[in-house]
């Protein structure tokens, strides 16, 4: 008799199954935990999901836009700006009012011309009000930390709101938008 | 997934008796080897039975902590007190059949026999069917050592099985 019979004979016998009683405390122990069986995470489904056929068509559309930037470079209205000199550029040869107006959020446009363009007025518009509003935490499951200490993953989305109001034309503008938070919470093994 | 019963049930049918196995070596006192299958299993499932794979070894790991916790425990050593388990032979722990024999008997005894370290490597090699780089990490123990212990625990093995076989009319399986 070698050790490798000894082996063989050890793997033929099989430890006794638990008892219904005692499976039955078990999952009077997990309770809710017991349930859960599996977490999908939607994004990551969609990541790991094969690429759509659509992006086969993506080297067409890059060679159509190669194709037509190369034709504009050609021009002669786009390379004249290129080949004289820059002083002459476009931006230097603006009005010195427009590009100076350093108030104008947008460059080149005045203030007076920005609230004829918009509609809006530029002057006298309260600070705006910032809200954030909580969505809903999403359980993203046990993810490993670099340093091998398992940790919980929650996503929390937020709305962020931001409201500008003007009160002398009693004009507001709403804006939002979608924020995520990853919170990892260490998880204690023993 | 359309079966409607819980992926624990399933993976606990396949693994809880050798857990149970184990955790009876590891525990200080037989009445405890259940509750220590519980915390472990409830503790680690808690954590990652959403994702329906559970590695074994972090279980068995769990329950080999728990104990030498509850070991020295003074709330453990007052359940311990007011509980009344009869002591059961290795070979309890195991499925009777028809094929059980003398031999398998006499097996059961020397792996009874044999030095705590040893038995322990043994069982999570033999019927936790762990690797020796699991078992290392479950024991707290390098791969070496282990390695060393699952040898000699078959050795040892081969040596006392005869020894036990020409005992084994006096000292019948109960």
């Amino acid at each position: 008799m070698n050790e490798f019979d000894i082996e063989k004979e050890l793997h033929s016998l099989t430890p006794v199954a638990p008892s219904e009683d005692f499976c039955e405390r078990i999952e009077n122990a997990l309770g809710d935990s017991g349930t859960v069986a599996m977490c999908h995470m939607p994004q990551s489904d969609q990541m790991e999901s094969p690429p759509p056929a659509r992006v086969y068509r993506y080297p067409l559309f890059f060679g159509f836009a190669a194709l037509i930037l190369f034709g504009f470079f050609l021009s002669p209205v786009i390379v004249k700006p290129f080949l004289n000199d820059p002083q002459d550029s476009v931006v230097n040869s603006q009005p010195s009012s427009m590009v100076d107006n350093d108030d104008s959020p947008l460059y080149g446009v005045s203030l007076e011309e920005l609230d004829d363009f918009s509609g809006f007025p530029s002057d006298g518009w309260l600070d705006p009000t910032i809200e954030e509003r909580f969505l809903k935490r999403v359980d993203e499951g046990v993810v490993n930390r670099k340093s091998g200490t398992p940790a919980r993953q929650y996503r929390y989305h937020y709305i962020d709101e931001t409201l500008w109001t003007h009160p002398a034309t009693q004009t507001r503008i709403l804006s939002t938008s979608p924020r995520q938070e990853v919170f990892l919470i260490d998880l204690e093994l023993y | 997934m359309t079966n409607s019963e819980p992926i624990w049930k399933a993976w606990f049918a396949k693994h809880g008796g050798k857990l149970l196995l184990f955790a009876k070596q590891q525990a200080r006192h037989p009445g405890d080897a259940e509750d220590l299958v519980q915390e472990a299993f409830v503790r680690i499932w808690r954590i990652y039975g959403h994702t329906g794979e559970v590695s074994p070894g972090l279980v068995y790991r769990a329950i080999r902590r728990l104990a030498i916790d509850w070991a020295r425990s003074l709330d453990r050593r007052k359940i311990r007190e007011q509980k009344v388990v009869l002591e059961s032979p290795l070979s309890s722990s195991f499925e009777r059949s028809l094929e059980i024999g003398e031999r398998n008997k006499a097996l059961l005894r020397a792996v009874e026999q044999l030095p705590k370290e040893q038995g322990e490597v043994l069982t999570l090699k033999i019927w936790g069917e762990l690797t020796f780089d699991e078992i290392s990490r479950t024991l707290d123990e390098s791969l070496n050592t282990v390695a060393s212990r699952y040898r000699y625990a078959l050795q040892k093995l081969k040596e006392s099985v005869p020894r036990e076989l020409r005992n084994g009319s006096g000292s019948s399986l109960k």
